[in-house]
């Protein structure tokens, strides 16, 4: 993998003052490409996909059936039709979520995203259970009755990971089905779902070069067969009559509407992106650039958020510099065209219960170089210095 | 976050031309009331222009340490600063709406407000405008033009070569015309940044010595743009005074003496720049319109 060739695609960096974006973990750049096949859509055949019988629409069907290809493939899913096309994470829990009946116990850990504890805890007839991070003993100790397990693949908080197979197969002989959030992994993770043995997963495409506004939801085909419809209407339906409808098979009942298509292609394209890019090349790369800030932090004496090893948090770096807020660290480095994210990245239950008011996030990606981590460090010991 | 104060009138100005701006004044407000109820800023506005202050200051870690540190103090001197400033310009406009002078009633001190207006341009060496002193005006002695009986006596400080003086002299003129009751007297204060300035004050003392001050005086603002040593002594004969006595005199110098004391007199009054007319004890600098002169005379003219 080579970062400048990739830098290439992405017309925002390839601006006379290019930004230094390490706010990936809240949202990645798109590469030319895929904004050019989201184009292709509005300029070539802007028409309903799986509706009509003209040549458009049957254009617009196999392009968004080429995009499920590709991320069923990229996912290594067993069918096609496994892979729900959502508007982001969210939307996939939460239409996970929409099936829990009365009583059923759910067990999350204690460092997930908001996305993956609102959902659950609106659900007041739901058990909501918590167990420590990534702790399989804790784990153990609290999967007895479990309907569920939702838990998070990689923090966004700092990086850090569940070990979800281990998790899986303890889910699995315990009679619970498992629901991973991979919003922050699937961008640069290998993920087999069919060697991870995962239930459900969910992830969006925003964070990995895709449009704003798709997600992904895979669930194992007799998973999604057992799922309540969710949001209901046209395409989620082979018959109605007036006091009566006839459901519509997977993936389409779970697509209500008119579909983003245009998107829904594009998303296609950042995942086609992706595989040719190499995500386990993108994991390396992300560590190798985490390494040398960790190294810089280390000397200047930057609290990290979560393990030392920057192996063991991939692209992500949480930090406070001394007493200086958060926000002051982020608003300073983007008057320097450093974007980072400042707060508690929706993750506000781990804070609250840790005691941390927030942290300065900078996350990385494939497109990330040296010559920016270097700018970074720099400003960065500057800031070091104000807030002594 | 007291520095609120400041910001809400900045952008709610800036916000007249952008609605960036008008959303910033929205939160400025926000702060502002919850600064004066004495509650936090919640809106992130002063954690953001605290930020990009220190952030312009990297340059320098020790001030932007310093600025980032004692941020809510140097807000509150500026803010001070503010409410002084905005206490004195707000003085300073009721004084000019009032008096037409920011200073106050019967002040001569410089205006800013009066900068922009054209009568306000000068010609000048010096640097600094200051206070003047009327009091130190003398007449005697010098030629008067109008009524030598004159209720009311204009005194002009002005330079031969200077273009500001020679504006203001039509309106001058017009008003000797329509005010008998009202003279001239005129002080030469050749400025050396003007070429023949010194040469012209000279050649107009010596057509004074032959009676024909006010004539000479004429011709050289007519002619200012042609100025010479050739043309000093053309115009003596085109006023028909004897060229061979004028040629003498302007040739000798021999009135360097009034020159000289007449420029110590204009230091002495505070001249800083010409023309300067005085009218009693009110004073206008810069070439005046007609209007303005007459409005000072109506005013200062003895009932």
């Amino acid at each position: 993998m080579n970062p400048e060739k990739i830098r290439n695609d992405f017309l925002v960096l390839n601006q006379k003052k290019p930004p230094i974006y390490f706010d990936n973990a809240c949202m990645t750049l798109k590469p030319r490409q895929v904004t050019d096949k989201i184009m292709e859509y509005y300029n070539e055949y802007p028409a309903c996909g799986g509706r009509s019988n003209h040549r458009l629409s049957r254009k617009v069907t196999e392009e968004v059936l080429r995009s499920r290809r590709i991320i069923s493939d990229f996912f290594n899913t067993k069918k096609t039709e496994e892979i729900i096309f959502t508007r982001n994470t969210t939307e996939g829990i939460n239409l996970v979520a929409n099936s829990i009946k009365k009583g059923d116990k759910v067990l999350c850990s204690g460092k997930e995203h908001n996305s993956n504890l609102v959902p659950w805890l609106v659900r007041k007839d739901a058990v909501h259970k918590t167990f420590r991070f990534n702790d399989i003993e804790d784990f153990n100790a609290k999967i007895k009755n479990t309907k569920l397990v939702s838990i998070v693949h990689v923090s966004n908080v700092d990086g850090t990971s569940n070990n979800v197979k281990e998790m899986i197969k303890i889910a699995h002989e315990n009679d619970a089905i498992v629901l991973v959030d991979a919003a922050q992994s699937a961008p640069s993770r290998e993920i087999d779902v069919r060697k991870l043995d995962v239930d459900l997963m969910v992830c969006s495409g925003h964070k990995m070069l895709g449009p704003t506004g798709t997600g992904i939801l895979y669930g194992k085909m007799e998973v999604l067969e057992q799922l309540s419809q969710f949001i209901v209407g046209g395409d989620t339906v082979k018959n109605t009559q007036y006091d009566s409808f006839e459901q519509e098979g997977i993936p389409e009942r779970f697509e209500a509407g008119l579909q983003d298509y245009a998107n829904l292609i594009g998303l296609g394209e950042a995942v086609r992106y992706l595989k040719k890019a190499g995500r386990s090349d993108i994991e390396k790369h992300e560590t190798r650039l985490n390494e040398k800030i960790t190294e810089a932090f280390n000397r200047l004496g930057i609290d990290i958020i979560g393990p030392k090893e920057p192996e063991q948090r991939a692209g992500i770096i949480s930090f406070n510099v001394g007493k200086m807020n958060h926000h002051d660290v982020a608003l300073m480095l983007d008057s320097n065209n450093i974007m980072i994210r400042s707060g508690m990245h929706c993750a506000h239950s781990w804070f609250n219960a840790n005691n941390v008011q927030g942290s300065a996030r900078a996350s990385l990606y494939l497109y990330n170089n040296e010559e920016e981590v270097d700018f970074f460090l720099e400003k960065i010991e500057k800031i070091v210095k104000i807030g002594k | 976050m007291v520095l609120c104060f400041i910001a809400l009138p900045v952008f709610a100005l800036l916000g007249l031309f952008s609605v960036r701006y008008r959303e910033l004044s929205k939160e400025a407000i926000r702060c502002l009331f919850r600064t004066v109820t004495l509650k936090p800023c919640d809106t992130g506005l002063d954690q953001r222009i605290r930020s990009k202050f220190t952030a312009k200051l990297m340059f320098w870690p020790s001030l932007a340490r310093f600025v980032y540190a004692q941020f809510t103090i140097l807000s509150w001197f500026f803010v001070i600063l503010l409410l002084a400033s905005a206490f004195f310009s707000g003085q300073g406009l009721y004084n000019y709406a009032a008096y037409g002078n920011c200073n106050g009633q019967n002040s001569n001190a410089f205006c800013v407000f009066n900068v922009v207006r054209p009568e306000q341009q000068e010609c000048t060496t010096f640097d600094v405008k200051h206070e003047l002193y009327p009091f130190n005006v003398k007449t005697k002695g010098h030629p008067v033009r109008g009524n030598p009986l004159a209720k009311l006596t204009i005194v002009e400080y002005g330079c031969y070569s200077c273009p500001y003086t020679k504006e203001a002299e039509p309106a001058v003129r017009q008003i000797l015309k329509d005010f008998p009751e009202v003279n001239l007297v005129y002080h030469d204060v050749p400025l050396s940044i003007h070429s023949n300035s010194i040469e012209a004050a000279h050649a107009a003392l010596c057509a004074q010595e032959q009676g024909k001050y006010w004539e000479y005086h004429d011709k050289i603002f007519e002619r200012q743009d042609k100025l010479s040593n050739e043309t000093f002594i053309a115009f003596a004969g085109e006023l028909e005074l004897n060229v061979t006595q004028f040629s003498e005199c302007y040739s000798t110098n021999r009135y360097q003496n009034v020159v000289d004391q007449e420029y110590n007199d204009a230091l002495s009054v505070g001249i800083y720049g010409t023309p300067t007319f005085f009218i009693n004890n009110a004073n206008l600098v810069g070439p005046q319109k007609y209007k303005s002169l007459k409005a000072v005379i109506e005013k200062e003219m003895p009932r």
